[in-house]
């Protein structure tokens, strides 16, 4: 297995994240040599097929801690004793 | 040998009863009688030896009955194959009419959620119609090895969608390839990119697939693209290259993933569709197979290339219905596995 430093040096490309059709609500996003789907709703209004996309992932700590309180006190009303 | 033991049987025949007539004439009973018996003892002998010798050197067979009457008046030298005689001396009117064993074969391969579909043609030539996902390419190539393929003669790509020319890049540079054709598109995909590197890199040219274009093949078999017609459509769907062939009395139709849109202009058109067996477009989508197409194809057998469990939930209910209420018998990939249909250019059976 290559090490991150290595690849980068072997294929300074970025593998793109391509639209690659749209099938009902779903948009199917070929990223390399596979492909995923990503819910439509998820994408800009204005995107097609053919389209490249940048995809940023932001964790959320705020919404994290409010989930995790939500379901703790759930877990206390189901839990015996 | 038989034939001279036949003229002599027959000449002794003639002298015995001409003796016994004469016998008879002079009015010696006994003896005439006995001429006579003679004589006709030995024309049942010339007549016994007479037809061994016609069955013994022209055993009827059934290869020398559908002989044309040309064929006949010659007689071919020993050793030599019948067929070659009986093709070569065939009226050119006799052409259209496919050799008696002659059995078209296609195969809707069993790739997943996608189209991958081979042709095999009764003189050994193959056409690919689609390569399947990317991920699919190398069971692609196994499945073509399996079923014998060693040459590709025509491949064609019906749209740069990732799941029909996803594994075309792999099979190009596995197999020596004759022609290419793809309508003319382009996408941005890495896997589009990678199918025009591999037709490049082989030192190969694409030939537009357009409605109007037929493969180049002879004989029984004619394959012409009916769609896409138009230079530009919204859907990289709808620039699909549907080809039509036809083997003797039966004909094929395959959509790639055609819309409503396209089924209409194909209709509008006057485009031959008519087909035994429909590839139903777009894994069953409810976007295609409208009831006007389907009326106008008028299909025995529909073959719906397509995945277990997909995301899409393809093919859609809707266009099940279509089908059934068309008396269309369905294949499913996704239940039967790979699909044969089998043409003999009179009638199709599925395997």
């Amino acid at each position: 297995m290559q090490s991150k430093s290595e690849r980068s040096r072997i294929m300074p490309r970025r593998e793109l994240l391509v639209i690659d059709r749209f099938e009902e609500d779903m948009a199917v996003i070929e990223y390399g040599r596979h492909t995923f789907t990503l819910p439509r709703s998820l994408l800009p209004r204005a995107a097609k097929e053919g389209d490249v996309i940048k995809l940023a992932v932001v964790l959320d700590p705020e919404a994290t801690a409010r989930r995790k309180k939500e379901v703790r006190s759930l877990a206390d009303d189901v839990f015996e004793g | 040998m038989v034939a001279t033991i036949s003229i002599l049987a027959f000449l002794t025949a003639v002298l015995l009863a001409v003796s016994a007539g004469w016998l008879a004439l002079r009015r010696a009973g006994k003896k005439a009688k006995r001429q006579a018996f003679y004589a006709i003892l030995a024309f049942i002998l010339s007549l016994a030896t007479a037809w061994g010798n016609l069955t013994g050197e022209q055993p009827p067979s059934p290869a020398n009955q559908a002989r044309p009457p040309v064929a006949q008046t010659a007689s071919p030298p020993p050793g030599t194959a019948p067929d070659t005689s009986t093709s070569q001396e065939k009226p050119p009117g006799a052409s259209n009419q496919p050799a008696a064993s002659g059995k078209l074969r296609v195969h809707y391969l069993d790739v997943g959620q996608g189209d991958a579909i081979l042709v095999q043609m009764p003189d050994g030539k193959n056409i690919l119609i689609d390569g399947g996902t990317s991920d699919a390419g190398p069971d692609v190539v196994q499945k073509l090895k399996q079923y014998g393929v060693e040459i590709l003669d025509f491949v064609i790509g019906t749209h740069p969608h990732e799941d029909h020319i996803g594994g075309l890049d792999l099979v190009i540079n596995s197999f020596p390839v004759g022609k290419v054709y793809l309508p003319r598109v382009t996408h941005n995909t890495d896997s589009y990119r990678d199918l025009l590197l591999a037709i490049k890199n082989k030192g190969l040219k694409a030939t537009e697939a357009k409605a109007g274009v037929a493969l180049p093949l002879e004989g029984s078999i004619q394959a012409l693209f009916v769609s896409p017609a138009r230079k530009t459509y919204e859907d990289l769907n709808d620039y699909s290259a549907v080809l039509h062939l036809t083997y003797g009395q039966t004909a094929f139709l395959f959509t790639g993933d055609a819309g409503t849109t396209v089924e209409e202009e194909m209709l509008a058109g006057g485009k031959p569709l008519k087909a035994d067996v429909l590839k139903v477009a777009h894994h069953g989508s409810r976007y295609s197979t409208s009831t006007a197409f389907l009326k106008a194809v008028a299909p025995w057998y529909a073959v719906i290339s397509v995945g277990k469990g997909n995301d899409y939930s393809h093919p859609h209910a809707q266009t099940l219905q279509r089908l059934q209420k068309a008396g269309v018998k369905i294949y499913r990939t996704d239940r039967d596995g790979t699909i044969t249909a089998l043409s003999d250019g009179q009638k199709v059976t599925i395997q």
